[in-house]
């Protein structure tokens, strides 16, 4: 499968200044643009649809959309109407969601989120295709709904997980699976062989399955800020007790509880502090332009064939940013 | 200038309707609507992509159901797009067609009560406070916007009738009435929607009214109102509409024609529409005729009428003219 190289925004920054982004990255090189759905920031679907409209040909990916609170209709009606403005150029993630997140819009135990997130995958896949949709499912019932347009290509379903079960899954039936960002490349392999479980058991040609993987990245002229800036963002990330093992595949020392009781205390500085700087390049990709382009490939060599990177920061390491892209693309 | 605002409804492709979105208002239009009809092209990604092909109207999504659209995704959108085009974005929120809902496993129980709710919590998350709230389609414990627009997001109600129109006045920004109202009828909707406002002491100079009407417009004017005949034949299959057929006094059968329909006999039920009820619950005809009838409408107090500009190119074009004399 081809090597393709995305880029990805967390909804934080104006939804303006996303779309003038979008547009340069693609002009870098930047083949996807993905866009998380973090609840209470700025909205995935509705972004895309600008970012498709902003760009030629990079395929948006609203990432990830939720069963539990996103009804299956309207979303087939959202990405059908945004694959007939930009044809072959929209894909969806589906996940379980974050569960304080879900939990504050009114979901306070996300139940069985296999069967949820395949009902909802095989809803979405049957009402593109101009069926008739019969479903008794654990969060949505369908009875007699139908689509009165089908999008005009076919759009990939990702599943976003860590957990075996549910990339187990997206092995089974999706048409990529999305990693989250902070993995070790450890943990990456872990995740691809729960995922490789899935695609064996369905019989599948591993090909069918894309395997994109969402890449914490900072780039800087002279390489420590961009590990600051990374620092930061895994400590924050590591407040996240199922983030043990994770730490514990790089074999570094790192006082996870210590981390989990700063953040709590809003101490995110101090945090920072507890990830030694040799851990930041284990879990995410910091540092100059040259050592960033060695580092990606290093996720690409263990199987990412989509790595998805941010283009952050200020202006100065936004450009670098580009420039990575760029040079990462080149001659292909 | 009169304000006049179109609406799509999701039947044509999404890139026509861009298209014609940015045609309509070059002619003038001041609202861009997009009916959300469930099973065809998405509101809110449609209304985005308006915004982004025009330079002022405002775009409105209408109407989003809270039994499908949990109100923080909704919620999200909608600022997102606020942000996006500051001052240029509304919502307008209704119950949905039941048959719809059913097939996507929804029967309602209290829709007025859903409805205010979801206008309730919506303008409560767009002040990025924490909200709580239990109501029929959904519950939230302590959801937040992390970011705010800078301009309000007006929130429309739709009224099939006078009681959600007196609610509207009570809790939301504006009313859009459903389409195929005659000129009493909202006459009679917006006197209810201005009580429903001075009960609950709010400043109704404030608030907006919109209407769908149903609009067809050829060079010889014949065949646009056997048109607005057939769409009003379809529209008069729905029970909800004896309130709106009776307040025209035009004796029409509207059991024939719900029982005509039920047999997919559309033909039959258009010959069970008087003529003179294309003139009083649509605006058909030639472009002097349509301009002539939407100023009736506005002479009521509406703020916005909200026609279509649909059909073959020429029909478009014919739309698009009335759309420039009326704004002239």
């Amino acid at each position: 499968m081809a090597v393709r190289l995305g880029m990805r925004f967390d909804g934080f920054d104006p939804v303006g200044e996303t779309i003038e982004v979008a547009a340069q990255a693609e002009e870098a090189g930047a083949d996807t643009i993905w866009m998380a759905e973090h609840l209470g920031y700025r909205e995935a679907a509705v972004s895309c649809m600008a970012f498709a409209l902003k760009t030629q040909r990079a395929m948006v990916i609203p990432t990830a959309v939720m069963p539990y609170i996103w009804h299956p209709m309207p979303t087939a009606m959202q990405f059908a109407t945004m694959a007939e403005a930009a044809p072959g150029r929209v894909g969806i993630c589906v996940s379980v969601g974050n569960l304080l997140n879900l939990r504050e819009s009114g979901v306070p135990h996300p139940e069985k989120p296999v069967r949820v997130i395949r009902e909802y995958v095989e809803a979405l896949r049957a009402l593109w295709n101009g069926e008739t949709v019969d479903q008794e499912g654990l969060i949505w019932q369908l009875r007699g709904a139908r689509l009165a347009f089908k999008p005009p290509k076919p759009i990939p379903i990702f599943i976003a997980s860590t957990g075996p079960q549910v990339l187990g899954l997206a092995g089974r039936i999706a048409d990529g699976v999305l990693y989250s960002g902070g993995l070790s490349l450890a943990s990456i392999k872990k995740c691809a062989d729960f995922a490789d479980i899935g695609i064996a058991k369905a019989g599948r040609d591993p090909s069918e399955v894309r395997k994109a993987g969402f890449v914490y990245f900072a780039c800087s002229k002279n390489g420590t800020d961009a590990v600051e800036a990374n620092r930061r963002k895994i400590a924050f990330l590591f407040r996240n007790s199922a983030q043990a093992d994770n730490i514990a595949s790089v074999g570094i020392p790192i006082d996870h509880e210590a981390i989990i009781e700063l953040v709590k205390a809003r101490k995110l500085d101090e945090a920072a502090q507890l990830i030694p700087p040799e851990a930041v390049t284990q879990f995410t990709v910091a540092g100059t332009p040259d050592q960033c382009r060695e580092q990606l490939q290093a996720y690409i060599d263990a199987g990412v064939e989509e790595p998805v990177i941010e283009v952050s920061g200020n202006d100065e390491e936004k450009a670098l940013a580009l420039e990575v892209i760029r040079e990462f693309t080149a001659g292909r | 200038m009169p304000k006049i605002g179109i609406r799509f409804d999701g039947f044509e492709d999404a890139p026509e309707t861009f298209r014609v979105a940015a045609l309509a208002e070059k002619a003038g239009a001041t609202g861009l609507w997009m009916t959300e009809h469930i099973g065809y092209r998405e509101s809110l990604v449609s209304c985005m992509a308006f915004a982004m092909k025009t330079k002022n109207a405002m775009v409105i999504p209408a109407a989003v159901t809270p039994y499908l659209f949990h109100p923080t995704p909704t919620a999200m959108s909608l600022a997102t797009m606020a942000e996006a085009f500051p001052g240029r974005v509304g919502v307008s929120v209704a119950i949905g067609n039941t048959l719809d809902l059913k097939e996507s496993g929804k029967e309602p129980k209290d829709a007025v009560q859903a409805v205010e709710d979801y206008v309730r919590d919506l303008r409560a998350m767009w002040t990025a406070e924490s909200v709580e709230s239990e109501t029929e389609a959904y519950n939230l414990a302590g959801v937040r916007m992390s970011f705010k627009t800078d301009k309000a997001i007006p929130i429309y109600v739709t009224a099939l009738g006078s009681e959600v129109a007196s609610k509207a006045g009570e809790v939301a920004d504006g009313m859009l009435m459903s389409a195929g109202f005659s000129v009493p009828f909202v006459e009679n909707c917006l006197k209810r929607f201005r009580e429903g406002a001075a009960q609950a002491g709010r400043d109704v100079s404030v608030l907006r009214t919109a209407a769908f009407i149903h609009f067809s417009v050829s060079e010889d004017g014949h065949s646009a109102r056997e048109d607005v005949r057939r769409k009003l034949a379809f529209l008069f299959r729905n029970r909800l509409m004896a309130e709106n057929i009776a307040s025209s006094g035009i004796p029409i059968d509207q059991d024939a024609i719900v029982d005509a329909v039920a047999a997919r006999d559309l033909k039959k039920a258009a010959t069970l529409v008087p003529d003179e009820a294309i003139e009083a619950f649509g605006v058909a005809g030639t472009v002097a005729d349509c301009k002539k009838s939407l100023e009736a409408y506005v002479a009521t107090g509406l703020d916005e009428p909200v026609i279509q500009v649909a059909g073959d190119e020429a029909a478009k074009t014919l739309a698009l003219q009335v759309i420039r004399e009326f704004t002239g």
